[in-house]
């Protein structure tokens, strides 16, 4: 499948996940591009990304994930992380009150950092139903609020999942609602630097899913 | 003596050499490892090996020697500089093994370092389940952190207590239970906790500078890179300017870790030899070895990539030999008064 000699230019996505320490990230990130969850993995120092190629609609992309360390003070090495992201991934634990009490400071640290974006909320570790402290609903009406509050002319939205990185439960519907609001950030975007456009008639041209801005001007400096 | 390699009649064990499990190919089992408890035997069968019992006793000499001139108070500063070469020459020279190796980590972090009594009040709740979240996620594959609630896990948790305990301001921090893993890889729970509060506040490494709030030796060794590489890699310093790229992506998990996230065992433990006995510098000359190393790769990629491939297991196991490594690291021109500059006073 990847033995094709010329690929159609795929959209890179870039997309961060914050949360505290502990809540999951790097499991939700495995589950989600190899399938696997693994109880053992190292804590993330710095941070780490994995790619995934999907197609969104009918747009192949490359999913870029970044995983960064949930620590406090992990926040000042961050931000040359956060940059040039189209959508970030809040997640908290829903077995530890605290950890949804900062998604708010995490959202507000990337807002500073990249810009507003549209996001997704995680609350992980559903498997661990017994010790839930977080009730679904106060998650939802934490997002719906926060959807109700945005900028009138820079509106921004916030889907809420709940998912078990262990179980494999929800990642693949909550890494696709990112992926699909990180595409549609980018097609609504000029691209800075149109790509010297190679129209293959033999395919189906993928790109652009706004359809109506096509000029490509060919100004390929 | 004769410098044969000891034979690794390792190869059916659970482990490897250094009580790592042997991994199936990645992407198979979930929860492997408590099966395969290693025996007794296995380690038993691991240990004298090497016959090192005069590199003990040149060692052992030195330091008597040397103990009993700073004792008598004659141990001048060029006295002690003589020592201190005698004993790089010697490490450099060939790798001392395992059991002498806890003698030389104890020894010789405990030289022109004062430390005094530890003020141990109570560790505040938030650090104890900070640290209790990241016991069981340092190095989780090696037998001795494997088991849920084994000894490795417990000492591990205690030694992290007692550093956050002894210096709250700057309470614990993430990456600091890897080095002090690697220590218990080497040595039992006390002499671990000794020679960390050394490494601690002892001028040589300050690593509480490295992981009190804003990293502060972070950002100066990350800076005295920068300069490194502006003078020996030219090329991948274009490249970074141009690309925009930001070397802590890279580098800012090596020296946070001390390497121990990165380095298989082995080379780790030659590198620390020298950390221990000179301090920063060679992880320095590490970081510049490894991205000169990578250099043609590098130059071609853009950061994320660039951190992708820095991050790969295969960039660092593909190192040809522990000792030759090491040589090499070690001729990386870093010069000494560039790390003086790290800790002024």
């Amino acid at each position: 499948m990847s033995s094709n000699p010329t690929p159609a230019k795929k959209q890179l996505l870039k997309i961060i996940i914050l949360g505290d320490s502990g809540v999951g990230k790097t499991s939700l990130m495995h589950q989600f591009v190899s399938k696997k969850f693994d109880s053992r993995y190292k804590a993330t120092i710095g941070a780490d990304f994995l790619t995934k190629e999907l197609t969104v609609g009918d747009q192949v992309v490359s999913l870029q994930i970044w995983d960064t360390a949930g620590q406090e003070r992990f926040q000042s090495l961050g931000s040359a992380f956060y940059r040039g992201a189209d959508a970030c991934v809040l997640v908290y634990d829903v077995t530890v009150q605290e950890s949804f009490a900062h998604v708010g400071s995490w959202m507000e640290e990337f807002s500073i950092q990249a810009g507003r974006r549209d996001s997704v909320l995680i609350g992980n570790k559903t498997d661990l139903e017994d010790r839930r402290q977080v009730p679904t609903r106060t998650a939802q009406m934490w997002c719906d609020k926060q959807n109700a509050e945005g900028d009138k002319n820079d509106k921004t939205e916030m889907k809420y999942f709940e998912t078990s990185a262990r179980e494999n439960t929800g990642v693949e519907e909550a890494f696709m609602a990112v992926a699909a609001a990180a595409l549609a950030r980018k097609a609504s975007q000029p691209a800075p630097v149109p790509p010297p456009s190679t129209v293959n008639l033999n395919q189906n041209q993928p790109g652009n899913a706004g359809g109506s801005n096509n000029t490509n001007s060919g100004c390929s400096c | 003596m004769s410098g044969t390699e000891t034979t690794n009649d390792t190869s059916s064990s659970a482990v490897t050499q250094y009580g790592f499990y042997k991994y199936p190919p990645a992407g198979v089992g979930v929860n492997r490892g408590e099966a395969l408890a290693p025996s007794k035997k296995e380690f038993e069968g691991q240990r004298d090996q090497q016959p090192w019992k005069e590199e003990e006793r040149w060692w052992l000499c030195s330091f008597a020697v040397y103990e009993r001139l700073r004792r008598a108070g004659v141990a001048t500063d060029e006295e002690t500089t003589y020592f201190r070469n005698q004993w790089r020459h010697r490490l450099t020279a060939a790798d001392p093994g395992g059991i002498l190796r806890r003698l030389l980590w104890g020894y010789l972090s405990q030289q022109s370092v004062k430390v005094g009594e530890a003020a141990e009040g109570e560790v505040p709740a938030a650090v104890r389940d900070a640290i209790e979240r990241d016991i069981g996620r340092t190095l989780p594959s090696h037998c001795l952190f494997a088991a849920a609630d084994g000894i490795g896990r417990q000492s591990l948790r205690r030694v992290l207590l007692r550093l956050s305990a002894q210096d709250p301001e700057v309470g614990y921090c993430q990456g600091m239970a890897f080095p002090v893993a690697t220590l218990l890889l080497h040595c039992p729970e006390e002499e671990c906790y000794g020679v960390m509060r050394r490494l601690w506040w002892g001028r040589r490494w300050r690593l509480r500078d490295l992981f009190s709030p804003h990293f502060p030796l972070l950002t100066a060794l990350l800076s005295i890179l920068q300069q490194q590489i502006a003078q020996l890699l030219p090329r991948l310093h274009r490249h970074l300017a141009e690309e925009e790229m930001e070397l802590s992506a890279i580098v800012a998990p090596w020296f946070l870790t001390l390497f121990t996230h990165q380095l298989p065992t082995a080379l780790l433990a030659r590198v620390w030899d020298f950390f221990i006995l000179q301090g920063w510098r060679v992880l320095l000359q590490v970081a510049v070895y490894l991205l000169r190393k990578e250099e043609p790769v590098l130059v071609t990629l853009s950061m994320e990539e660039a951190v992708l491939h820095m991050r790969s297991d295969t960039t660092y196991q593909r190192v040809v030999d522990t000792e030759t490594f090491i040589r090499a690291v070690l001729r990386v021109p870093i010069d000494d008064k560039v790390v003086e500059g790290l800790f002024p006073c």
